[in-house]
């Protein structure tokens, strides 16, 4: 399956302070991609990172229902917990949801997701409203710095092994 | 505050933007970049300072206009910051990818085995 098409890369931008928005193109109806992205059974199986697994998946998905993920750090041994609640759902088109990163409290994002299908290919977009800029700034240095600790404990690594 | 938040407070409002594509042109004068904005000298001024304290503009010491200069590497660091970002989904919507293309196999594999 090729995944290198430049279409099929996310695309993100941020048309104002406290606005994030990820575009991204799926080889599958929608019908499918609502399930993948919905269903606990199916999210266990894609949504961890080669260097985070997905230890807890609980969606109680109606509208009200909470959901909650957390993901687990091996190298540090550190647990990444987020929940919210399902605020509206329109099976197979629309999700909107907030979202909290449990470490920081009262930082609870508003996430609307979109699916469009046009023949049999669907474009998601997460549209992320924040409450503050400080928030969502924040957001997109967390993975950095997850990534950066990453990087200087290889170099570290490398480091011994020289010296 | 640290370097990344200065610089997307900085970049977080649209006459700032607009100087600083004002002076990817080349340096100018606090004048010159009043002029296209309609704005008063003192306003144009404080967004300068704004600019300057995220290390995206410095002005002149010694030259009688004092004029402002881009300085464009505080925008690499946070292009890097919110390209890392793009990648850790990128990762995820790749997995996803690769989730979707198993379900659409088994899906056909069950109705075949029903024809």
């Amino acid at each position: 399956m090729t995944t290198t098409t430049s279409n099929r890369s996310a695309t993100l931008t941020m048309p104002s302070d406290n606005e994030l928005v990820i575009t991204r193109d799926f080889n599958a109806p929608r019908a499918l991609l609502f399930d993948a992205l919905t269903r606990p059974e199916h999210v266990k199986r894609w949504y961890g990172l080669r260097s985070l697994t997905l230890r807890v998946c609980e969606i109680d998905f109606r509208v009200g229902g909470a959901w909650r993920y957390v993901l687990h750090d091996p190298e540090h041994d550190a647990e990444h917990a987020f929940s919210g609640e399902y605020r509206e759902i329109v099976r197979p088109e629309k999700i909107v949801s907030t979202e909290r990163y449990e470490a920081i409290p009262d930082s609870d994002y508003v996430v609307t997701t979109t699916l469009d299908e046009r023949d049999g290919k669907t474009t998601l977009t997460s549209h992320l409203v924040y409450q503050k800029k400080e928030h969502r700034d924040g957001h997109i240095m967390s993975g950095m710095e997850h990534g950066m600790n990453e990087t200087y404990d290889r170099l570290d690594e490398l480091l011994a092994q020289l010296l | 505050m640290d370097e990344l938040s200065l610089t997307f407070s900085a970049l977080a409002d649209p006459t700032r933007r607009a100087i600083l594509a004002r002076l990817a042109q080349g340096e100018a004068t606090v004048n010159e970049l009043a002029a296209p904005f309609n704005l008063a000298l003192p306003t144009i001024s404080k967004h300068l300072k704004v600019l300057q304290h995220a290390g995206l503009v410095t002005q002149g010491r010694k030259a009688q206009w004092r004029p402002c200069r881009l300085d464009a590497a505080p925008l690499k660091t946070a292009a890097e910051w919110v390209e890392r970002f793009r990648a850790n989904w990128e990762e995820r919507f790749g997995q996803l990818d690769g989730y979707l293309a198993e379900l659409q196999r088994e899906e056909k594999k069950r109705d075949d085995d029903n024809e």
